[in-house]
């Protein structure tokens, strides 16, 4: 599969199966995504559901310019942001519910990043400014380059590269507070 | 956490309902809009056939419509035509003036001018000088006869051949 663009044409001539494999393909990596923005893995479930509903009933045209991954996620993004500014109040979580969103969000992280080194990575993320923890995310755990990224968050090249660079200064010392190496800092 | 069968259910199952929101909408939409277009459209119409004058009364005449500035020479249905005009029946529409003759002290006025075949000229009483009236100092010569169809009748034939009936004048 060429990062589901082909998928998607598939879908667009009328085959539901291609967009099937789209969500099988990308719905863990885009929720974990996502979880960055709001901090709630079940909203991000919900949100990553949206942004899949928002491709099928809204077919939006993929030019290929991007990848498709990218496309994806840039949709996403603004799904996310959309969400973000309709419930601007931060609503708590019960502490009875957060142990489970903690749970089902380590099973997701298992699951989608199996390298332990990577979960513990993941881990870190959440102590840092989100800004930094969002593109860290898509450079370390979706393998985007900075081009891509800069799609994606929708800032130019050169922000992007300061930022990523900020972000891994911050994520170096973080780790390094922790006792933890991560060699590819 | 949802497999991503149950995604994809879900996906499609809320993609149904999005279109059947769709069909919906498109459906009240068409029906509101038929009317409304409908109801522009005899506005429309009748915007139209109001500007172009269909329900317009005829203009009333004023004095500065008629062809002479300041003279009505038009009269509605129910307008009352004045009686006091200085209309001068002795002269016809160009202006020219119209022939008269007295004739056994009966004033006998021009109606037509005809060709000489049209009538059947009776008796020649005379030549159109020796009669007061118009031909009396007339540059044309002429020649004035009885008309055998009306004894009311008198014709001066022209010298150019043309006949001019004229009628007796009865109070």
């Amino acid at each position: 599969m060429d990062n589901g663009a082909s998928s998607y044409r598939r879908f667009l001539d009328g085959d539901d199966e291609g967009f099937v494999e789209i969500i099988k393909v990308y719905k863990d990596g885009l929720m974990l995504y996502l979880n960055n923005y709001v901090q709630n893995i079940h909203i991000a479930e919900d949100l990553m559901e949206d942004t899949f509903v928002r491709i099928v009933t809204k077919k939006p045209h993929f030019s290929g310019k991007s990848n498709f991954k990218t496309w994806l996620y840039a949709i996403g993004k603004n799904i996310a942001v959309d969400y973000l500014r309709k419930h601007s109040k931060i609503s708590e979580v019960p502490a009875d519910q957060l142990s489970v969103f903690l749970s089902d969000e380590t099973d997701v992280l298992k699951e989608y990043l199996r390298d332990e080194q990577k979960i513990l990575l993941h881990e870190s993320l959440k102590k840092l400014n989100p800004e930094y923890a969002k593109v860290l995310y898509l450079i370390y755990f979706e393998d985007f380059n900075i081009t891509e990224t800069a799609i994606i968050i929708k800032k130019s090249y050169k922000q992007t590269e300061n930022l990523v660079y900020r972000a891994k200064r911050a994520l170096k010392s973080q780790l390094e507070t922790e006792g933890f190496v991560y060699e590819e800092l | 956490m949802k497999s991503y069968n149950e995604i994809a259910n879900s996906v499609f199952e809320r993609r149904e309902q999005y279109q059947i929101r769709q069909k919906k909408k498109r459906r009240i939409l068409t029906r509101t809009l038929t009317p409304i277009c409908c109801i522009c459209l005899v506005a429309l119409l009748a915007i139209g056939t109001w500007h172009g004058g269909l329900f317009e009364k005829a203009p009333i005449q004023t004095a500065d419509d008629s062809v002479i500035q300041g003279e009505k020479d038009w009269y509605g249905p129910g307008e009352e035509v004045p009686q006091n005009n200085n209309f001068d029946d002795t002269q016809n529409d160009n202006g020219d003036k119209l022939g008269t003759i007295i004739y056994n002290n009966e004033t006998y006025v021009q109606i037509s001018t005809v060709s000489s075949d049209e009538i059947t000229l009776d008796k020649k009483i005379g030549n159109g000088e020796d009669f007061e009236g118009f031909y009396k100092d007339s540059d044309v010569s002429s020649e004035i006869y009885t008309v055998k169809e009306n004894p009311d009748l008198l014709a001066a034939k022209l010298d150019n051949g043309a006949c001019v009936v004229l009628k007796r004048v009865t109070d």
